[in-house]
């Protein structure tokens, strides 16, 4: 391997996905329209109740009827849309920052999701995934509290 | 006409430049009619995956080039020399083994822990055929070829073929072209055949793994024309969540890692290694066959709503 052609290489990769950065810059993709029909493409038989929506448009939850111990996670890559569908062993911990839900798997190329909500949405969506993270009891008691 | 075998060299690097410019016309084509996109952390994802997969291409070269040359000394049953019709007949010989490698990429899990790479693109654009594995010395492939040794071919000479089978491939990764002449479309991959290859919507899973001829498409019963009413989609049935070239190049031996250690029995650890992407013991993931019959079933139940 000759390093000078290994550099020449390395440079013009970088020029030239600068280049297509630039002519095509990434646009705004997830809302509630491309959320909804991105994962009914990849899960046709999934029911969707509601979606919550970061508020940086970078990922969505999704509350499904159907399957009902599942949670759809809606991400976006670049300008493309990633989805996934997550149970309770899925999910290895989640934790509230300030206005964001960060929620950890043992995905390895998405190994956490961290998303922006208000504090209503926030409390809608951590309702959401301890409803099935958790026992049935600790369910209640963290709902109580 | 004899052609000395040292003078081949290896015709993907020569190839090197001619991506380049085609890959800058691409983009300003795309840009000025939008017939074409392009993200940018995609395209480098994809640009630096085939720039590891040249260095990791050195590791298969050592390992299985002295097999191929100890299978061709010692165990050829003709020699055919160096004659034109003999690049001829390696090149369909190796377009044939390709076929085969790939089909197989495509629905052995061993072999698509090192294939996916290439599939791992929301895109379908010039820069995605350079999305290549860095893993293929980790593969059986170079097993598909020791045929073409023992039958006499020079291994110097299959593995200049298959580069031109390589390069040729490039230019079928693009959404510029909408269709070729019939005839052509008839004989050769062609971009309109290789999008549906790299589509995931269920009906176009495990199609058109020709690499040059379609002829072995049409033999083997895996020949899905691309349709007007059912636009392709780009990826994977279940999408990578990064561009980090690490975890593209590594997340499904991870993968069959993680399954494999979790397994019951030594019947499913050989499964997670040999049955097809997303086969599970308990079926709580899906198989492409799984995706397929799944979508005959929900087109079945509207037909026969509809009725």
């Amino acid at each position: 391997m000759d390093p000078v052609q290994l550099a020449i290489s390395l440079m013009s990769i970088t020029l030239l996905a600068f280049l297509a950065a630039k002519l095509f810059p990434v646009k705004e993709v997830l809302n509630l329209a491309s959320v909804q029909a991105e994962y009914q493409r990849y899960n046709p038989e999934a029911v969707i109740d509601t979606i919550i929506l970061g508020l940086d448009h970078k990922a969505a939850l999704l509350k499904l009827t159907q399957p009902q111990d599942q949670l759809g996670i809606v991400t976006r890559l670049g300008d493309r849309l990633v989805c996934r569908t997550v149970g309770k062993d899925d999910i290895a911990s989640f934790a509230v920052s300030g206005d964001t839900l960060t929620i950890n798997s043992d995905d390895f190329t998405q190994p956490y999701v961290s998303i922006r909500l208000d504090p209503d949405e926030m409390q809608s969506a951590q309702r959401l995934i301890t409803s099935f993270t958790e026992p049935e009891g600790a369910t209640h008691a963290n709902q109580s509290a | 006409m004899q052609i000395n075998l040292l003078d081949l060299g290896n015709p993907t690097e020569l190839a090197v430049a001619l991506f380049v410019g085609l890959i800058i016309l691409e983009i300003l084509y795309g840009w000025k009619t939008g017939r074409v996109t392009y993200e940018g952390k995609d395209a480098f994802a994809s640009m630096f995956m085939g720039f590891g997969s040249k260095i990791a291409g050195v590791i298969s070269a050592l390992l299985y080039g002295w097999l191929a040359l100890w299978v061709w000394t010692n165990f050829r049953l003709f020699d055919f020399g160096t004659d034109l019709w003999v690049f001829a007949l390696a090149f369909v010989l190796a377009d044939f083994a390709y076929y085969w490698i790939h089909r197989l990429g495509h629905r052995v899990r061993w072999m698509w822990a090192a294939h996916v790479i290439h599939h791992s693109s929301q895109h379908y654009n010039l820069s995605t055929a350079l999305r290549q594995t860095w893993t293929n010395f980790l593969t059986p492939n170079f097993l598909f070829f020791i045929p073409i040794y023992f039958l006499g071919i020079h291994p110097a000479i299959v593995i200049f073929c298959y580069g031109l089978n390589l390069i040729y491939q490039f230019w079928i990764h693009t959404e510029a072209i909408k269709k070729c002449p019939k005839w052509f479309e008839y004989i050769f991959n062609t971009p309109s055949h290789h999008r549906v290859h790299h589509a995931n919507n269920p009906r176009y899973l495990d199609a058109n793994y020709a690499g040059v001829f379609m002829a072995w498409d049409r033999m083997f019963g895996s020949f899905v024309p691309e349709r007007d009413d059912d636009p392709c989609n780009y990826g994977l049935v279940n999408d990578l969540g990064t561009f980090n070239p690490l975890r593209i190049a590594f997340h499904e031996w991870i993968g069959i890692a993680k399954d494999i250690w979790g397994a019951k029995s030594w019947r499913d650890r050989l499964l997670y290694l040999i049955a097809p992407p997303g086969w599970t013991p308990d079926g709580s993931r899906m198989t492409s066959d799984m995706i397929k019959a799944a979508w005959r079933a929900r087109n079945e139940a509207k037909k026969t709503t509809a009725q």
